[in-house]
């Protein structure tokens, strides 16, 4: 009250408007900050895109996908060419294993002439481990053999298979059908490629 | 006469002061409008011809001071006139911040409702897994002898569209199998959690189908893959649909 007063004395009313200002500049100041920061949140929220975790599981995913839509297509005309896009997609024993089959496969092929074609009918990674740079994968897939003469056959596969992690992208370290029935509870690791 | 002018230039001053503490209150600055507020309580005691006991009427009257009023006046009118465009900033600023700060959040709260978090959220990606998995089960395990317990059981882990398309597969089931005295049993060996994004999901399933008929004994074995749409209502995850890929 006493405060007050002496603020309203009429010998001051000249710097009466002073604090008046001053409160308004520092509100003022205060509601630019406000507005600032409220701009950058904005900014922030439209700008930002799906967290790194997230973007890595579709990425690895799609790697996955392409990798065995690779190693379920081979035309005997350009076997080597589809072999190097074996070795290509696959890391440590998978690729291992094409390596050493590599001119088995290039005879056998070539001696039925078939063009295998297929479609990734769907996939989900069931495990990622970006640490370790491992992932495992399932995917649904429509594979369709051509043969060199007589119509081509459609089959449906189920495939699981895991990627490891390369410093050239996410390859396929194993790839196998789940097999059926009575044999499902041995192991689910068979050979890549059809 | 100096005086009165005084008067009334405060008084508008005052208004002023009001109006800009008003804006201010609203930015939750309670303290802007009160010391403002109370001297023009106080001046308005001795305008209103409060008898001269006080000594504020008697320096207002000094001559040595009738000079400075109306310079204060002046002064007086710039300073508010200047609190009045900074009140008004402050206004469209903070409303501004307002604004921007609730579209921010709309932003994220339909981002979040829209991210997938299959696999980056583990606990509710192995929820949806485990209970997908059982319904699976459930819904593709039957015995000739009960096909109704199956059927029952069914109804509480389907929804929406998937109700009608069991009912219809599980008519035939219910003519057939105890014909063919059928024992059915589904297994779900492998499941991925796709999609993800709040009550909504879709998962890749690898499932295993044992039929054992009863009379022979004899067992055959398929396998099965198709993917689930499921729905979350009443905090379980349900099938919605069931896509078997045109097989």
């Amino acid at each position: 009250m006493t405060t007050a007063s002496a603020t309203t004395k009429p010998g001051t009313r000249g710097w009466l408007a002073e604090p008046l200002v001053a409160t308004a500049l520092v509100l003022a100041i205060l509601a630019a900050g406000f507005a600032a920061w409220s701009a950058w949140s904005w900014f922030q929220a439209s700008s930002a895109g799906a967290p790194a975790s997230a973007q890595l599981r579709d990425q690895v995913l799609q790697a996955g996908e392409q990798a065995v839509q690779n190693f379920n297509t081979l035309d005997y005309r350009k076997v080597a060419a589809g072999l190097a896009l074996w070795e290509h997609s696959s890391t440590g024993p998978l690729h291992a294993e094409i390596s050493a089959g590599r001119s088995q496969f290039t005879q056998q092929i070539e001696a039925t002439k078939t063009v295998t074609t297929a479609r990734i009918l769907d996939g989900a990674l069931t495990a990622l481990n970006p640490k370790a740079g491992t992932a495992s994968i399932m995917v649904a897939v429509q594979i369709t053999v051509t043969p060199a003469s007589g119509s081509p056959a459609t089959k449906q596969s189920r495939l699981l298979g895991t990627l490891t992690r390369t410093s050239s992208g996410w390859k396929l370290s194993a790839l196998g059908q789940v097999p059926v029935g009575a044999a499902a509870s041995a192991n689910g690791k068979g050979s890549g490629g059809g | 006469m100096a005086d009165k002018d005084v008067k009334v230039t405060e008084a508008a001053r005052d208004e002023d002061a009001d109006l800009v503490g008003g804006a201010f209150a609203e930015r939750a600055e309670p303290t802007g409008a009160a010391p403002d507020a109370q001297p023009t309580a106080d001046d308005a005691k001795p305008a209103d011809g409060k008898p001269a006991g006080s000594a504020e009427p008697a320096e207002a009257a000094e001559p040595a001071e009738a000079a400075e009023p109306a310079e204060g006046a002046r002064s007086g009118r710039r300073g508010w006139r200047t609190a009045a465009a900074l009140g008004a900033v402050t206004v469209v600023l903070a409303g501004f911040g307002v604004w921007a700060t609730l579209h921010a959040s709309s932003v994220r709260s339909n981002a979040a409702a829209q991210a997938n978090t299959a696999l980056t959220d583990g606990p509710a990606t192995a929820t949806v897994r485990r209970e997908i998995s059982a319904a699976v089960n459930t819904i593709f395990s039957y015995n000739y002898a009960n096909t109704a317990a199956t059927r029952r059981a069914a109804q509480s882990v389907l929804t929406g569209p998937a109700v009608r398309q069991y009912n219809t597969l599980f008519t035939l089931v219910t003519k057939n199998a105890p014909t063919q005295k059928l024992v059915v049993t589904t297994r779900v060996t492998n499941s991925g959690v796709e999609l993800l994004s709040g009550n909504r999901a879709r998962l890749l399933v690898f499932a295993n189908q044992q039929d054992t008929r009863a009379g022979t004994r004899q067992s055959s074995y398929a396998g099965a893959m198709f993917a689930v749409t499921a729905l979350r209502q009443g905090g379980r995850w349900k099938i919605e649909n069931i896509d078997t890929f045109g097989s």
